[in-house]
């Protein structure tokens, strides 16, 4: 079992999977689904990362963030129709603060008018990740596969970073919203559609792209087209298609696009940056 | 005259503590740490670092001294360091090369911590040889104590400048582990044999 636990593949995919499989199973009649995307990534983290945070490092950070995104979850979730707009900005402008705090001590490295660039240009993705992701989360299919675009993206894109560990990470969210899609394509869609299902993952899939670009080697206009996956696989939502699984599949399939232009980009600029 | 004797040997005593305290630099073209880890348990993969700096304080007559070295992390090498697009190791292992993923958060850091260093508490004498030194090891943010075995110590002049210097290497093994560094253990083995070959010369 050990051994089987310390296969990266595992460690990225099947466990993932299959803990988000069975914590949404359990929490399908509730508005808490987003947890068990939650779960999936604090499982990788368990198996890689570690929860041991003697030193704050960059992906240390990432995980307090993500444990503090997933303690946010069930307040936002139940916020009152009426003050939920200010709750998403909100979560959208932590979520921006919590960027840079993530990426402070690369930032404190550089020289001061940079630094504050590079910061609030941070920031600035962060929040606009986030807040675009909720802003688009009226659909359970098209958000489920906006996180499986975002965990797809933000693995592929640390790949070329240079870090396997953030590439796992990413693609736990990505099995995590496999499975959310596959239970919607199974069971009946709950009455009520949660608007935080994606939260975990637009804030994972966020700092993972930062790490990416501030600690690893990816050039930093990589990450843009990320910001583009809630919105383009919204436009799915017009096809109405019937059966479920090909309107999920065509949800998917939208969110790939972004993915791939983010691979591409990174694929040229290391084919053509030598180091 | 006894008075006068005892005033003269009070003011030379400092003197001559000082004159034996020598105080070398060490020369980073000459002085590499170099590390090895087992791979896969299969083989070692060697590696080291191109660039160190730091100072070395020496009482041969007192049997003490110090040690203070600071490695730049970022100038890992392992005789990987950039796969070429369409080359056989871009293929197979990707479009990065493996400096390049030791200088990623997933191994040292490098764009949040660029150096490990390692500061003596006291060097350890047989006789008049430095047989080790008890000291700090700073990787990754993380300090722990790590006793380095010197298995090589001589002082004399430079054979071609004449100008005084000593060489010296010193080996220890660390858990990588210990430091927070978890990733790809044990296929890339947790334990990590670190040996520093420096020349140093006198300030």
């Amino acid at each position: 079992m050990a051994d089987l636990l310390d296969n990266p593949l595992v460690q990225a995919a099947v466990a993932p999977f299959l803990v988000a499989f069975v914590v949404a199973v359990c929490l399908w009649r509730t508005r808490l689904i987003g947890l068990a995307l939650s779960a999936a990534l604090l499982m990788v983290v368990g198996l890689t990362i570690g929860f041991s945070f003697e030193v704050l490092s960059g992906q240390r950070k990432l995980v307090l963030v993500a444990i503090a995104a997933t303690l946010a979850l069930p307040v936002l979730e139940f916020t009152p129709l009426l003050w939920r707009q200010r709750a998403r900005w909100s979560a959208a402008a932590a979520a921006g603060v919590a960027a840079v705090w993530t990426v402070l001590r690369v930032l404190q490295q550089h020289e001061a008018a940079s630094a504050l660039a590079e910061g609030s240009a941070a920031a600035v993705y962060m929040a606009l990740l986030v807040g675009s992701t909720q802003a688009v989360a009226d659909d359970m299919a098209i958000t489920a596969a906006s996180a499986l675009g975002l965990g797809l993206a933000s693995s592929t894109l640390a790949l070329f970073g240079a870090s396997a560990l953030l590439a796992q990470v990413g693609g736990s969210i990505a099995a995590a919203s496999g499975a959310v899609l596959l239970l919607l394509t199974l069971l009946p869609r709950p009455e009520r559609a949660p608007w935080t299902l994606a939260f975990p993952a637009a804030i994972a899939c966020g700092l993972i792209c930062l790490l990416a670009v501030f600690a690893g080697m990816l050039p930093w206009y990589c990450i843009l087209p990320t910001l583009a996956v809630p919105w383009i696989t919204r436009l799915t939502a017009g096809a109405r298609l019937r059966p479920a699984w090909q309107a999920n599949a065509l949800a998917v399939g939208a969110a790939l696009l972004p993915v791939a232009a983010g691979g591409l980009a990174a694929w040229l600029a290391g084919a053509a940056n030598p180091v | 005259m006894f008075r006068q004797t005892a005033l003269a040997l009070a003011c030379l005593l400092p003197m001559g503590a000082f004159a034996s305290a020598e105080t070398y630099v060490i020369d980073p073209i000459h002085s590499f740490p170099n590390f090895s880890v087992t791979h896969l348990g299969m083989s070692t993969i060697y590696g080291r670092f191109d660039r160190m700096s730091g100072k070395i304080t020496l009482d041969r007559a007192a049997k003490t001294g110090s040690l203070e070295a600071k490695v730049d992390t970022g100038s890992v090498t392992t005789g990987d360091a950039k796969h070429e697009a369409g080359s056989f190791a871009a293929k197979a292992y990707g479009p990065r090369s493996r400096d390049e993923h030791l200088r990623s958060a997933d191994f040292f850091n490098v764009a949040e911590f660029p150096d490990m260093s390692y500061k003596s508490t006291r060097f350890n004498f047989n006789g008049d040889t430095l047989e080790s030194i008890d000291g700090t090891l700073t990787l990754l943010g993380v300090s722990k104590p790590v006793k380095l075995s010197v298995t090589s110590f001589k002082c004399a002049p430079n054979p071609f400048t004449k100008k005084p210097m000593c060489g010296a290497d010193a080996a220890t093994i660390i858990k990588r582990t210990d430091f927070g560094m978890k990733t790809f253990v044990p296929a890339v083995s947790d334990e990590v044999k670190i040996v520093f070959g420096v020349e140093a010369y006198a300030e």
